[in-house]
């Protein structure tokens, strides 16, 4: 039977998956380009073997559902909701704060087992990566520079191909960082899994919003309010990608803020 | 109840493992690494070994070998026989490479930082034994590379609750200070003892985040006092020699030779967690005692500004978000403590009360001055306390480049880009740059080739051996990912290669103090 599962589990996605096709290696002596989900490039812990193996795919749910994680997350938002008197049917007492914290809380595990199980069956690996690392992006961009070699040795120009290549593109990052999130790959030991649909998300956020069935009054129950909740649960997956995509910017961004020392001034300095 | 939401203390490599294939381990703090497939293209593809594989390291010309030294959380040694069997596994090395300098060992140690131990499979300790070898075959497999991984308790609240174990850092920082003594600094000090036996061998010392700032405390009292003996031994042995006592110059020389010995060839801090006070203290040394370090130029030769090389290397990630935004929140609340109660200096010209900065570069003229208000880049020392010193631009003394396309650099730390000559960015070769930008090296991304160059920073303070820069979050992404092949090959081919692209050697170990 779970044989079965999987294999109905894997034929719709294999559907997608022609559109993703698989990467092409470049040729030697450039190294082939390996990039993890989650990873960095050439990173040595994972270019051996990088599948998601179901104990990291179990400490994941286990330290993102279960332990303190959801917990404080529970309690901050189940506060936020307390303040703003949602849903209306529970009082502003402590029994109505206890009940979003714990109907917040069983959302965050049901979101987490619903996820953990459908990963599990279709071996996927929703590990974010940025669009810099994506093998696809680092194989282009090796060819650019492969290309600015060849043409550097024989005195040559570049070519305004290969140039292009080396850019960061903003609406591509913007892009794949969205791509992340609606696809995940299939876990492969070389990480160059083909992208499936993220039915394991989509199933997490269903399975969170109706984990709260119990708690909830039966107003908020309507396909509405249960939909309204799992997209709200979404955007977290949404801030967990475009996070990951645009990490350095994000933390120059702050930085700046924080930063002390600035570059002393040219003229700058008592000299002897 | 609550000791179960906690890593126990405990040594990770004094009790070998459960075996189920023979030959077993017996001593699971020196183990063989094994030596990676020579064929070029696979450089980075770690050989992986497991617990059922691991063999003891007896051999004396086994290729490479990984030791483990362990402290508690005071400082103090779980067992002295590591550190008996570490020292017993250079001297065999040693004595195996014999006086052939292309057998010499190298000698790299590495302290971890938190959220790591000397735990199976830890993969601080996975990644090292990539990185080691990497240096294996970066040397074409001539050199033997001993590997050394001093395991403290950096892990304290397990992953499988991960807001617990974020708030572990103000323990963990606490336990990095206070692991540093006479039991640390007696052990490196050995370990680059026995190392300097052989006049050819190199040791290496390397530090990550709390594992820096644990080396970094560890190092900076005892360089000090090693680099003044060095350099006082040195002058009196010049001065008997003018003299003509032989004896009393041999003696001298002999002090300097030990002191010389007696310290790293190389210390590498990454994404150090340390505030910047820690820097500051061997800066303002370095810097009062004009110290420069040429160690591929023989006693006597000509020097020039191209010879002059790091004894220390700090670099950290501009996207490093620990030590750029949880150190100086982190440290924001007692810093108000210190200023409480006076304990901060301010900038000031006042006379008696004068606090600035004072810089030093052996390149242009003059080399000394002052920066004596904020204005001109000093700072007062809370800014120091609330920074780490890579983050810090009036420390930096050198900076990233980064090809964008064909003729322009992309600066990691300030984001400015450059114009350069196409050229250059294509043969990626630091003779083809403008000499006005001073580049002191050029490596490629290991996988994609990117052309990156080191540049000195212009109008930089600090121009001593004390190298500090930020780095390209292309090389490293984050704080906590640095066994990467991009990184490592950086590290080789920026630290510890000569200009003429072969190994670093150590043709003049001495550091140059000014006679004053």
């Amino acid at each position: 039977m779970k044989s079965v599962l999987r294999l109905i589990a894997l034929a719709v996605p294999a559907a997608f998956a022609l559109c993703a096709g698989a990467q092409s290696a470049p040729s030697s002596p450039y190294p082939e380009i390996r990039a993890c989900p989650g990873a960095f490039p050439t990173d040595l812990n994972n270019t051996a073997n990088c599948q998601y193996h179901l104990k990291q795919r179990t400490l994941d749910f286990v330290s993102g559902s279960v332990t303190d994680q959801p917990i404080l997350s529970a309690v901050v938002f189940g506060l936020g909701a307390q303040i703003i008197d949602s849903p209306g049917e529970w009082k502003r007492t402590w029994y109505g704060y206890g009940m979003r914290v714990g109907s917040r809380y069983t959302q965050a595990v049901g979101k987490g087992a619903a996820t953990y199980l459908v990963g599990w069956m279709l071996q996927d690996d929703p590990r974010f990566l940025a669009y810099r690392d994506d093998p696809r992006v680092l194989e282009r961009r090796q060819a650019a520079f492969k290309a600015l070699e060849t043409k550097g040795s024989s005195g040559g120009t570049s070519t305004a191909s290969s140039v292009n290549a080396l850019q960061h593109d903003g609406w591509q990052r913007f892009g794949h960082a969205w791509f992340d999130v609606i696809t995940v790959r299939h876990s492969q030991k070389y990480g160059k899994g083909v992208r499936i649909p993220a039915f394991s998300r989509f199933a997490g956020e269903l399975g969170g919003a109706y984990a709260g069935y119990p708690w909830y009054p039966g107003a908020e129950n309507t396909p509405k309010n249960v939909g309204l909740r799992a997209s709200g649960a979404f955007g977290t997956a949404v801030l967990s990608s475009f996070y990951t995509e645009y990490k350095p910017e994000i933390t120059n961004l702050l930085g700046a803020l924080l930063r002390r020392g600035s570059q002393p001034k040219p003229t700058a300095g008592v000299k002897p | 109840m609550l000791t179960g939401c906690y890593v126990p203390l405990k040594s990770y490599r004094l009790v070998p493992p459960q075996c189920t294939s023979e030959p077993c381990l017996k001593n699971p703090s020196a183990l063989v690494v094994p030596t990676p497939d020579p064929d070029a293209a696979k450089e980075f593809e770690p050989v992986e070994d497991s617990i059922n594989k691991a063999r003891d390291c007896v051999k004396p010309d086994e290729p490479i070998c990984l030791s483990f030294v362990e402290v508690d959380d005071m400082g103090e040694l779980w067992d002295k026989a590591q550190l008996d069997t570490t020292l017993s596994l250079i001297r065999r090395a040693n004595d195996a490479a014999g006086n052939d300098p292309a057998k010499a060992p190298i000698v790299i140690v590495f302290i971890h930082g938190w959220k790591n131990n000397a735990a199976w499979g830890n993969d601080n300790v996975r990644g090292f034994k990539s990185s080691l070898q990497i240096v294996y075959r970066r040397n074409q497999g001539t050199r033997p590379v001993r590997g050394i991984y001093i395991g403290w308790r950096g892990d304290l609240i397990p992953a499988s609750i991960p807001v617990a174990r974020q708030f572990s850092l103000y323990n963990r920082e606490a336990t990095a200070i206070r692991i540093p003594g006479a039991t640390l600094s007696s052990a490196l000090t050995q370990i680059a003892l026995r190392t300097h036996e052989n006049k050819d061998a190199l040791a290496i010392f390397v530090g990550h985040s709390f594992g820096a700032l644990l080396l970094e405390r560890t190092l900076s009292e005892m360089t000090a006092s090693q680099l003044s003996v060095e350099n006082i031994a040195q002058q009196e042995a010049d001065t008997a020699t003018s003299a003509g006592a032989s004896e009393d110059a041999a003696a001298q020389q002999l002090m300097a030779k030990r002191a010389t010995a007696s310290r790293a060839d190389l210390n590498i801090f990454v994404n150090s967690a340390a505030s910047a006070t820690e820097a500051k203290q061997m800066l303002n040394f370095l810097t009062s005692s004009e110290a420069r370090y040429t160690p591929f130029r023989n006693p006597g030769d000509k020097v020039s500004a191209d010879d002059d090389r790091p004894l220390y290397v700090a670099v950290t990630s501009t996207a490093d978000a620990a030590t750029k935004l949880a150190l100086p929140i982190g440290h924001y609340l007692p810093d108000v403590g210190f200023k409480q109660k006076g304990s901060f200096r301010n900038v000031s010209t006042e006379k008696g009360n004068e606090y600035g900065l004072a810089c030093y570069d052996p390149h242009p003229d003059p080399h000394h001055w002052t920066l004596t208000s904020k204005a001109e880049g000093a700072q007062d020392q809370s800014s120091y306390y609330l920074s780490s010193a890579g983050h810090m631009a009036v420390l930096q003394s050198h900076q990233m480049l980064k090809a964008i396309n064909d003729k322009q650099m992309k600066v990691a730390s300030t984001g400015e880009v450059m114009n350069v000559s196409p050229q250059a960015i294509a043969e990626c070769r630091k003779d083809l740059f403008d000499s006005s930008l001073h580049i002191i090296s050029t490596f490629r991304l290991y996988d994609t080739h990117q052309c990156f160059a080191i540049q000195e920073r212009p109008k930089r303070c600090n121009g001593t051996p004390y190298w500090l820069m930020e780095i390209d979050p292309d090389v490293v992404p984050d704080h906590s990912t640095i066994f990467t092949g991009r990184f490592i090959s950086f590290m080789i081919d920026s630290f510890f290669t000569q200009p003429n692209g072969r190994m670093m050697n150590r043709a003049s170990p001495q550091l140059t103090l000014s006679a004053k």
